[in-house]
């Protein structure tokens, strides 16, 4: 996704007003997205039937009641809650662009920044809709408006989660939306507009991660996330899932598309990579060490987790996938050659994603209740509406990223501007 | 970089229009499947009436407002179950502070609160709902490790004792602190209520509460119409909606009225203690004085006025 | 990381650091109100003697409060002597009116050992020290006896009781035993409760077991109870 130049400036000076230019801005871009090659087309079409199931699934969910989950008052939250808090996690991994392409000036990463930015966007929407079809009363979703409801902040750390998704939805909103317009005007982007909100935007991207840890770690009652070390696992997870997502997805667009992308910018990600997935192994470990080695009632859940416990072990598969896929990602990672192989490195990406989607997931927030306060195993594993409309907020959050990715890069290389 | 413009109309008025016209089928056609797919919402929306959609929160509806919910609730009772109930919005009573002591070298673990509080509080005959669970421990250990619920053996078993466990109505609830809507809060006389119309159903206080002591409704609760106990309150037991949280309210419906929990009543050990920590001279007072009373997981600091006790 | 170009350059930190320091006080601020509102969660204690319509309150008062009735047994208990021969009704007769002329054996502590009567009642009370006139009054078997030789009417049963179990008898009076049906609140209506024989066999007085008969039938819970944990 290279400039094509320094995008030239209008041919007349004529000040065209932002009330008309912006909605075309608008327009153009929803034409953009829907146009694209057969293929393009096939893959939309796909995502949105997947979407379509997984909205159908929800609705039935909330007509005939949650009781069509395999939820239980023992395992009170599931694949849902586990997958809001990876994406978040996602979400707040395209910092790890942002750092280098606007603290350290790195000119390759500077070109695809959007990439993270709008997958942060896409990100944060798919963590809203999981809480979302999580909620037993949707209806009374008005209730959390502040100034409409009673918004128990700041209280609650689930209104702290609230007001920092949202907070962050909207700084990468404005990010990638400023960029997109002056660009699609000609006009060279003022620093003043949007280089605060970068800075703002990459403390966000921590607190987003931190306060949702929070959320689970504050709560005295589950030893299991009772721990410190909840929020910097978190957030060295993220940044292993976000960049290799981003990884994966620059080699897709090298690939099927005819967007440049420097590799300087990819191996930038392998190196974030790097480190940070032996930062997240060593703390899961220095977790484990501390849980075990102490020993007694309060690493029940950790027992159950990794060992069974009185004969449950639904978990026991699921972990040790993902501690074998995250330690071979990281082996992968470190060793130089395997680097020099794209399919190998999107390997290690996939295993290092998926190693953590499990460790954060069914690895964290479902052992987390087994044992349950009272010591009870009830064991979980998701139902079919589970699995449908977690598979339908995928696809609609991949359905989004690639329409904004389709819409963004043609205005971002000044193919595409104000008439 | 290209100055083609390809909305620009010269750029080729033909394709533009007929990839325009798919678009426009293909957005009917999605715009078409996808209220389809939401369908089932419309199940949904004729059972939520729009009042109580826009019903605010307890503590900001005025006394009439209040009087009026009331009404329609009943009024919706009567349609749903045939069953005539009166729903009563008890206060607290000044003066009154509730504590709850249970006597564990008494109770034998036959289950007789569990079951009385599933009549007294309308909760969903099919899983045998009850705000109480009763552990069967090993003698000698604290550990709830080594206790277990399901027990169904002639009781009591030898080396063993059983503790029940319901809400703890802490005086730091954890429960109260997570809600993001304050849905739950802790009221005058320590009891921490729900107001079943203004939950989420997000289940943050399930997850933050350590003595399990909430429910989540699940689906709605199934009471046959000659089982209901028409005796109600807003904040007690009343038939629950779907996709809402519960949890013990020391039957304050009763309790407000200066009556016994129901829980209490139906105990043939007489394990259970219930009164006013305010008075010097109620019998819980008695005991917190003369007993030494313990609670649940003191170390997390959430000073539960629930007590237990051996003698 | 990567390469850093020419232009980084160290003055360019500034936002950085404004942004950090606007979200330092914006925390130290969040925290401050937490704090402040977890106090005000506290509940507010109010004076009991100012409190309108409680026990306490009454009490104080010296107001008239509801009464606490204790169950007691109807009177003397009578004793199955078999079936009418014409009308096949049972028999019952007072204690009295046999022992008026039998004499019971004052060595006796064994039910079993018993022929003519009371042969069948289960006798597991004291740990084999007490006998039958430990309680029962040998000179009127229509009543009780204490200990220390007074009569106890079968009404006043709890008196015979509570002479050996004080400990119990202390705990009923302050209802930490025996139960309770009613109100909590004397000034808002009367409590009854339990006598010792209500709940206790005078002859076996431990507790019965019992069969639980309601469990939970949570979804996901085996109710395999003979698992370990």
């Amino acid at each position: 996704m290279t400039e094509a130049s320094p995008p030239a400036p209008l041919p007349d000076d004529r000040p065209s007003s932002h009330f008309v230019t912006y909605p075309r801005f608008l327009l153009r871009l929803v034409r953009l997205a829907t146009d694209g090659s057969p293929a393009y087309y096939v893959w939309m079409t796909v995502l949105t039937a997947i979407s379509l199931v997984g909205a159908n699934a929800w609705a039935t969910q909330v007509a005939d009641g949650m009781i069509l989950t395999s939820m239980t008052d023992h395992v009170s939250w599931g694949l849902y809650i586990a997958n809001f808090t990876f994406i978040v996690g996602l979400a707040a991994g395209g910092v790890m662009m942002v750092i280098p392409a606007y603290l350290y000036r790195n000119r390759a990463m500077h070109d695809v920044v959007i990439l993270g930015e709008l997958l942060a966007i896409a990100a944060i929407v798919m963590c809203l809709l999981f809480v979302t079809v999580d909620l037993g009363r949707p209806d009374r979703f008005w209730h959390m408006m502040p100034g409409l409801g009673r918004f128990n902040w700041p209280i609650s750390m689930l209104t702290w989660d609230v007001i920092v998704l949202n907070g962050y939805l909207l700084i990468n909103l404005h990010i990638c939306g400023y960029l997109l317009y002056t660009r699609f005007l000609g006009r060279k982007p003022e620093l003043r507009f949007y280089r605060p909100i970068v800075f703002l935007s990459v403390f966000w991207a921590v607190s987003i991660h931190t306060v949702t840890a929070f959320l689970y770690s504050g709560l005295g009652g589950r030893p299991l996330w009772n721990s410190a070390l909840l929020a910097p696992r978190f957030l060295a997870s993220a940044f292993v899932a976000g960049p290799a997502f981003i990884i994966v997805t620059m080699y897709v667009l090298r690939r099927l598309t005819d967007v440049r992308i420097d590799i300087k910018a990819v191996n930038t990600l392998v190196q974030i990579v790097r480190v940070t997935i032996l930062i997240n192994l060593l703390m899961v470990v220095s977790e484990l060490f501390t849980e075990f080695y102490a020993g007694g009632s309060h690493i029940s859940s950790a027992r159950y987790l990794f060992f069974g416990l009185h004969g449950h072990d639904g978990l026991v598969p699921w972990i040790w996938t993902a501690i074998g896929l995250n330690v071979v990602a990281a082996v992968m990672f470190l060793h130089p050659r395997v680097m020099q192989h794209p399919g190998l490195v999107s390997a290690a990406c996939v295993f290092a994603f998926v190693g953590v989607w499990i460790e954060k997931g069914m690895g964290l927030i479902v052992p987390g209740f087994i044992p349950s306060t009272l010591h009870e195993i009830v064991e979980y594993s998701p139902s079919l509406t589970e699995w449908k409309v977690t598979a339908g907020i995928w696809a609609f959050g991949l359905l989004i990223f690639t329409a904004m990715i389709q819409a963004a890069v043609p205005i971002l290389r000044g193919q595409e501007r104000a008439a | 970089m290209s100055d083609k413009n390809p909305s620009s109309p010269a750029a080729g008025d033909r394709p533009v229009s007929r990839r325009t016209l798919a678009k426009g089928i293909g957005t009917t056609l999605g715009l078409g499947a996808f209220a389809a797919a939401v369908s089932p919402l419309m199940r949904r929306t004729s059972e939520v009436s729009a009042a109580e959609f826009m019903q605010q929160h307890y503590k900001d509806l005025s006394e009439d407002e209040r009087a009026e919910v009331i009404r329609r609730l009943e009024a919706e009772a009567l349609e749903q179950s045939g069953r005539e109930v009166t729903i009563r919005d008890q206060a607290p009573i000044p003066g009154t502070k509730f504590g709850y002591a249970i006597n564990l070298s008494l109770c034998n673990g036959n289950g007789k609160c569990v079951e009385a509080c599933h009549r007294e509080n309308n909760h969903d005959r099919d899983t045998n709902q009850s705000y109480i669970r009763v552990l069967e421990m090993q003698r000698g250990s604290m550990d709830m490790e080594k206790g277990n619920t399901t027990y169904d053996h002639t009781v009591p078993a030898e080396d063993k004792f059983y503790l029940p466990v319901q809400c703890q109505q802490c005086d730091n609830p954890p429960c109260v602190d997570v809600c993001p809507v304050e849905a739950t809060w802790k009221e005058q006389d320590g009891i921490v209520v729900v107001d079943y119309n203004w939950c989420i159903g997000c289940r943050y206080c399930e997850a933050a509460c350590p003595y399990h002591a909430r429910r989540f409704n699940w689906k709605a609760p199934n009471v046959p119409a000659e089982e209901i106990n028409p005796d109600q309150g807003y904040l007690s037991n009343r038939v629950r909606p779907q996709g809402v949280m519960e949890k013990c309210h020391f039957c304050l419906h009763r309790t407000r009225e200066g009556k016994l929990p129901a829980c209490l009543e139906a105990c043939p050990t007489g394990a259970r203690i219930f009164g006013n920590l305010l008075d010097p001279d109620s019998d819980i007072r008695w005991v917190l004085a003369n007993k030494q009373v313990l609670v649940l997981k003191e170390e997390l600091g959430t000073v539960p006025s629930f007590f237990y006790f051996f003698d | 990381m990567s390469e850093r170009t020419k232009t980084d350059r160290p003055g360019r930190a500034w936002p950085l650091i404004a942004t950090f320091a606007v979200l330092a006080i914006l925390l130290f601020w969040a925290v401050y109100a937490v704090i402040q509102a977890r106090g005000l969660a506290d509940v507010e204690v109010e004076d009991v003697a100012s409190a309108p319509h409680t026990e306490a309150a009454v009490r104080a008062a010296g107001g008239k409060l509801y009464p606490v009735q204790v169950r007691r047994p109807a009177g003397p208990p009578q004793v199955v002597v078999g079936e009418d021969p014409v009308t096949g009704a049972t028999r019952l007769v007072s204690c009295t009116t046999c022992h008026a002329t039998r004499v019971a054996d004052p060595e006796h502590g064994r039910t079993k050992a018993l022929d003519d009567f009371h042969g069948e009642v289960v006798f597991d009370h004291g740990a084999g020290a007490l006998g039958c006139n430990a309680c029962h009054d040998p000179s009127d078997y229509d009543s009780l006896r204490a200990a220390d030789g007074r009569r106890i009417a079968y009404a006043d049963v709890m008196r015979l009781c509570a002479q050996c179990h004080s400990r119990q008898h202390e705990s009923y009076r302050h209802g930490a035993h025996g139960g309770m049906n009613g109100h909590w609140d004397l000034s808002r209506g009367p409590r009854t409760r339990n006598t010792c024989t209500d709940c206790h066999d005078p002859h076996a007085p431990a507790f019965p077991s019992m069969k639980p008969t309601f469990k939970p039938i949570d979804r996901g819970l085996q109710p395999d109870g003979s698992s370990d944990h």
